[in-house]
């Protein structure tokens, strides 16, 4: 296959752009779903 | 809470059922597909390069549609949903973008010119990361929402000049192909790649709403504590 590297580098780099926003996706919804639980940041004080 | 449960479903579905897909197309793209009569093999990265130009075509219309409608009925999901649109978007601009800069250095000898397609893509990426760097800035949540969407609905403006600019301006970049012009046996692993990064961009999309959503009601709540307490 000629220009391997080249296109190696296209598909290596859209998998670890797009993964990379994946892996952080999630964890900022885990972040967010956590905010949001009743014992969260979010909630209301007692009293 | 129940139409939020609703997207986070159909999103997950919408991801499972992207990975065999993209399984499959990377098989036909890279091993089944024959190599072009011209370019060689180099032509496979366009099987990840088009189907980035589609995500990045829908997420930026969804990023449009959902904007113009937060400004008519000023709703804060349709915020939501203009967030995930233009996020999602700018992550296929920037991969659409280094996979044409990788794809263009063997074929035209440059990494990068000032291509008129090359050029409005450019554009349209620094117009839409501005749209984020504006959310960030902007703490009145109704003034950021209503400036964002303003952002998106003129940016999504140049949307059309980036199709149409390789038949306006003919320079280096080719114009669109279509199935007529090109081989079956490469047709097949772009459609299916196309489908496959449809889903994943609406798999990522759905999980940035959710994202918006949690985000707004944590920040509403904020608000809300911050004003009583004086």
């Amino acid at each position: 296959m000629d220009n391997l590297g080249f296109i190696a580098a296209a598909y290596l780099a859209t998998l670890i752009v797009v993964g990379g926003y994946t892996v952080a996706l999630w964890r900022r919804l885990k972040r967010a779903r956590e905010n949001r639980r009743p014992n969260g940041r979010t909630q209301e004080p007692a009293g | 809470m129940a139409n939020e449960q609703r997207i986070d479903r159909l999103g997950r579905y919408a991801g499972i059922l992207a990975l065999p897909g993209l399984g499959l197309g990377l098989y036909l793209g890279l091993v089944w597909a024959p190599p072009d009569a011209m370019m060689g093999d180099v032509q496979r990265i366009m099987y990840v390069h088009f189907p980035s130009w589609i995500a990045v075509a829908l997420s930026y219309f969804a990023g449009f549609v959902a904007s113009i409608l937060y400004l008519v009925k000023r709703e804060e999901r349709f915020d939501y949903w203009a967030q995930a649109g233009v996020e999602v978007g700018v992550v296929f601009n920037i991969t659409g973008l280094i996979s044409g800069s990788l794809w263009g250095r063997p074929t035209w000898g440059v990494y990068w010119t000032w291509d008129p397609r090359l050029t409005t893509t450019a554009i349209m990426l620094v117009t839409f990361a501005g749209y984020l760097v504006l959310r960030a800035f902007v703490e009145d949540p109704e003034t950021r929402a209503r400036t964002a969407a303003l952002v998106a609905t003129v940016g999504f403006l140049n949307v059309p000049i980036v199709y149409f600019s390789v038949r306006w301006w003919r320079t280096l970049h080719q114009m669109q192909s279509s199935p007529s012009t090109v081989d079956p046996s490469m047709v097949l692993p772009l459609r299916i790649m196309m489908v496959s990064f449809t889903l994943i961009t609406l798999y990522l999309m759905s999980r940035r709403f959710l994202v918006a959503a949690a985000e707004g009601a944590a920040e509403r709540e904020s608000l809300r504590m911050g004003a009583a307490n004086g």
